[in-house]
């Protein structure tokens, strides 16, 4: 029967038809599968169902994977983590005698003083915690979302959750069912498994479910939205109603030794024995009552195995060093391996807690604990025939004499709980606060109760209730939480494929895509001083703005005179948030048709058309705000050749500065393609930004590109632009500007008209004119041949003044140039400072071409 | 009727033309083959195969000839469009976190994650999203639908009279 392996901390292990990773490792004799967290005590397979933590493992990279869930594959890689220097010889078990120093939050209590101790021991407590390592240098998974609109959703597909399905589906109801698992992958009773194959077949011929196996759901949300984590895509399901059918596991006996290897909860032991043929232990002792824990001595008795049947209240501790070898109670010392329980059902609640309010029902053992197949089957179909909403209060019995390991996740102890109380932490939330019981993987399915037991008999009859449950009710990696958000999601212009095909190096910017450079930015850049350069500027946010009162809300928007832009003109506008702060910058172009076309930056465009419907509102303004971003493309020709280029592809008339001047702006047929034609300056050079139907960019751009070879063409990236700005001392609005930023701290006060009667921002500025300026922006000629390094802290005589926004050197005049940050020094500010070992000076004016005639050529 | 069928993707050109007026002009829009649908307070979108957009501009033009602020903008570059034909309910639901109603003809939100125009004809559902993003959509939906065999066809027209009930 054994046929494949997986390995195994360096050895080969066999695995068999339908094992898991536990069932196999546990056939090879590994019995401790990890250590606990704080004391590193062993732990070994318990529930067999995914609901405890003892059995995490390491599974081909990926850190606590449940090895009882994972179905057992050839070629996985399996390491057990938690243990130093591993996890069968941890030196760290030395823990568990260290109780005295390691107090319920003793991080709270302890490495006060000195104060350079914390640190040192949050580090070393990092690393000697948790549930393994993630490996950074996996690759990438990009996960789908996927959604589903189904009238009912069904959480679990046992009985009880199979026989709602059908019932739905037979009144035409769409139906999707999800489970952590497959369907009875971990049932162990050969009758319930009998019952759970019928359903199966009448399900998976039914076409109006869906199932989802091996998908968790992780909450319920407002909506209702249930997320559920599968390995192929995160499923986001929005169903009109939800029925919980989750089961119920059985209780974990809170006493001393309760978490050796060998402790078993009794549907463990069962799974483990009808399913891949395991006997627990040969000696064993079985707690409890029931005719399901009858069966599971019995399978156990069938596999050669002696089984020892003891009363709920037979056993009062559990003794042992690595494992179980004795348990101790009313009928005295019982030697065996291993121990297991069914002392009652503890429900799956968590999603049913979280589904408060809404249409959110309960079948099956979910709502009652220990029913027979039959009742589960029964309520449910009539549950949902009913559509009533069936949810059960927990009854809180009292637990005055809790031991051992009350949380197995946390590694919370009863001693500690107690500890915890005396120190005034008188709650169920509080406590779990405090010592993070129920706050572990299992999110209190195993501890809630003793918790609540514990609080119940110590509160002198005041009511308990349970801790607030909250999702993820199930496990979710952050690979799970970022499905659906790969980086795809960039917007591209027209010409993105194009400047693939050009070789360029695209980065990311405010959401688009953008060459960065096409391989030689310093050639590029030269293109643009010496000869001619093109640029995609298709991201620039665009707007046209129409209505009756378009101009009244642009005069009352921006602090620039709107209503003096005759048509074919242009003008530099700032975009103030009512503070006075800059928000945005761009151009405002007059139409002739009594509209207006302005633009906004690439990164913030966005921001820009929320703040123009805003306005529009709050005013009432009779406007219509259209966005033209994605519609219009737009090509930058910049340089000394530019009109040259142009005249060779358009009517040479139409383009001269006679015809068309800096800061103005027509309409004009450029190789075919009609095109707003802009004359603009932000890279300092003659420049024409042709805006143009974006599905027009390509045959456009091939164009300019083809007629500009013979003028020594070039197309630059952004990398090229931010040097050719800042020669010209231009701002980059974010990378230059803080959220305080003020036009005259950027020395742009000739931008704002602040005898206009009212415009937004204006009573900020008025304000903030009263105080006195503290910093501003200023432009830095450094000397020497090296520009400092962008981010530099400027000084004077070795005093902090200040750092810098943006640096570069620039080749065409021979020194670095900047923009910085500068702090009032005494009376005013510094004119000459220093900057990452450079020394530099103050200047008043654009390093390049100070008097813009190139731009108005 | 449509589960079972093949689950086709095509690219599809469509003349998206907004108009944005007052309320009391843009209720005397018509427009013959033509899908209008109003999109936002004082905004229509029309939607027609390309060859009639120019019938298409003349018509608004005419019918908010008495607004004299009324725009009038072919838009048809901001989008990209997609026509699903087959088990559509279906892939719209694995892309969309809410349900695909039958009426109105045209629907807005999320698909894909992406802001999203839907038009839900008896054989054909059709999808418009901003033509910076439509190679996000491509991507989403046949990664999504993967498991319901879809087929990725080649480009083809938006037709609304042929498709319309």
């Amino acid at each position: 029967m054994s046929s494949i392996g997986l390995t195994f901390e360096g050895r080969s292990i066999e695995i068999e038809s339908g094992d898991t990773v536990a069932s196999a490792l546990f056939r090879a004799g590994v019995r401790t599968f990890t250590r606990s967290l704080k004391y590193h005590r062993r732990r070994g397979l318990c529930c067999l169902t995914g609901d405890c933590p003892n059995c995490f493992v390491n599974v081909d990279g990926e850190p606590a994977v449940r090895a009882c869930c994972t179905r057992a594959e050839a070629g996985m890689t399996v390491r057990r983590e938690g243990g130093w220097p591993n996890v069968d010889r941890d030196f760290l078990a030395v823990n568990d005698h260290l109780h005295w120093a390691l107090p319920v939050g003793f991080y709270y209590k302890t490495f006060l003083r000195p104060r350079w101790a914390w640190p040192q021991a949050e580090r070393l407590i990092r690393r000697l915690t948790g549930l393994g390592t993630v490996d950074l240098a996996r690759p990438r998974v990009n996960r789908e979302q996927v959604h589903h609109h189904p009238g009912l959703l069904v959480v679990g597909a046992g009985v009880a959750g199979l026989a709602a399905a059908l019932a739905a589906s037979e009144s035409d109801e769409r139906v999707v069912i999800c489970d952590a698992g497959t369907i009875g992958q971990f049932v162990g009773s050969p009758a319930t498994l009998r019952r759970l194959r019928e359903l199966e077949l009448e399900v998976r011929k039914n076409t109006s479910i869906t199932l989802l196996e091996q998908a968790a759901a992780a909450g319920i949300y407002e909506g209702p939205l249930i997320p559920a984590s599968a390995p192929e895509a995160l499923h986001l399901i929005h169903p009109r109603r939800v029925v919980v059918a989750t089961g119920a596991v059985d209780f974990h006996p809170p006493m001393i030794g309760n978490d050796l290897p060998g402790v078993f909860l009794a549907r463990g032991a069962a799974l483990l024995a009808t399913r891949h043929r395991l006997a627990v232990g040969s000696n064993v002792v079985a707690v409890g009552a029931g005719d399901e824990l009858a069966e599971t001595a019995q399978s156990l008795r069938d596999l050669g195995v002696t089984v020892t049947a003891l009363p709920s209240d037979a056993v009062e501790r559990i003794e042992g060093r690595s494992g179980v070898e004795a348990v101790v109670g009313a009928a005295g010392r019982i030697r065996c391996d291993a121990v297991l329980f069914s002392l009652g059902r503890e429900p799956r609640d968590s999603l049913l807690r979280q589904g408060t309010g809404l249409p959110v029902t309960g079948v099956g053992e979910v709502v009652s604990p220990g029913c027979s197949l039959e009742r589960a089957e029964f309520e449910a179909r009539e549950t949902v025939a009913g559509a009533g909403v069936r949810r059960v209060e927990r009854r809180v019995e009292s637990a005055p004499n809790l031991r051992g390991c009350v949380c197995l996740c946390e590694d919370v102890t009863a001693d500690e709980l107690e500890l915890a109380w005396r120190e005034g932490f008188r709650s169920p939330e509080l406590l779990k606060r405090y010592t993070t019981v129920t706050m572990g993987s299992c999110q209190g399915l195993l501890c809630q109760r003793h918790l609540l037991g514990f609080v119940a008999a110590r509160a002198d009859g005041a009511p308990v209730a349970a801790t607030t449950s909250r999702p993820p009710a199930a496990t979710l990696t952050l690979e799970d939480a970022a499905a659906g958000l790969s980086d795809e999601h960039m917007m591209h212009t027209a010409l993105h494929e194009h400047h693939l095909s050009a070789g360029a190096t695209m980065e990311p910017t405010g959401g688009w895509l953008r060459p960065s450079h096409y391989g030689d930015v310093e050639a590029e850049y030269l293109a643009v001083r010496e000869r001619v350069s093109v640029m995609d500027v298709g991201t620039l946010g665009k707007f046209l703005v129409g209505g009756k009162d378009a101009l009244a809300f642009l005069e009352q928007l921006y602090p620039t005179r709107v209503a003096t832009i005759r048509p074919g003109r242009l003008r530099y506008g700032l975009l103030l948030a009512p503070s006075g702060f800059v928000i945005d910058d761009g151009t405002i172009c007059a139409l002739e048709d009594g509209t207006f076309y302005l633009t906004f930056t690439s990164v913030g465009a966005a921001a820009a058309e929320s703040i123009l419907r805003d306005w529009a509102d709050a005013w009432g303004a009779d406007v219509h705000i259209v966005n033209l971003t994605v519609a219009r493309g737009a090509i930058n020709v910049a340089g000394p050749r530019a009109r040259e280029l142009l005249q060779g592809v358009t009517d040479s008339e139409s383009i001269s500065n006679d015809s068309l001047p800096y800061l103005h702006h027509r309409e004009l047929d450029i190789a075919g393609v009609r095109c707003r034609v802009i004359r603009l300056g932000f890279v300092g050079e003659l420049s024409f930004e042709l805006h143009h139907r974006s599905r027009e960019s390509v045959r456009l751009w091939d164009t300019l590109t083809d007629a500009g070879s013979a003028h020594g063409l070039r197309p630059h990236g952004l990398e090229a632009l931010r040097l050719l700005r800042l020669e010209k001392g231009h701002v980059m609005i974010g990378q230059d500007t803080d959220f305080d930023t003020t036009p005259a701290k950027l020395g742009m006060d000739w931008a704002v008209k602040l005898d206009k009667d009212r415009f937004v921002g204006k009573a900020g500025l008025l304000r903030a004119a009263t105080q006195p300026m503290t910093r501003r922006l200023a432009a830095i000629a450094f000397e020497g041949t090296r520009a400092p390094l962008e981010g530099s802290a400027l000084t004077v005589d070795g005093r902090y003044v200040g750092h810098l926004s943006s640096s570069r050197y620039s080749p065409v005049l021979g020194h670095g140039v900047a923009l910085g940050w500068t702090d009032r020094v005494g009376e005013g500010f510094p004119n000459r400072v220093e900057a990452d070992g450079v020394a530099g000076n103050v200047i008043s004016h654009a390093f390049y071409d100070p008097d813009g005639k190139r731009l108005r050529a | 009727m449509e589960s079972g069928s093949v689950l086709e993707v095509a690219p599809v050109d469509a003349a998206m033309v907004h108009c944005l007026a007052s309320a009391s002009a843009l209720g005397e829009l018509r427009i013959d083959d033509a899908l209008v649908a109003p999109i936002a307070p004082g905004e229509l979108l029309v939607v027609s195969a390309p060859r009639d957009l120019a019938s298409v501009l003349a018509a608004a033009r005419s019918a908010l000839a008495g607004d004299p602020h009324a725009l009038i903008l072919d838009l048809s570059d901001a989008y990209d469009g997609f026509r699903i034909t087959g088990d559509r309910r279906a892939a719209f639901a694995r892309c969309a976190d809410w349900p695909l109603l039958e009426s109105p003809p045209l629907q807005q939100g999320m698909v894909a994650q992406l802001a999203a125009k839907v038009v839900p004809l008896r054989d054909a559902l059709f999808l418009f999203v901003g033509s910076h993003v439509g190679h996000h959509l491509r991507r989403r939906m046949l990664a999504a639908c993967a498991d319901l065999g879809v087929r990725e066809l080649g480009r083809d027209e938006f037709r609304f009279k042929a498709a319309a009930e």
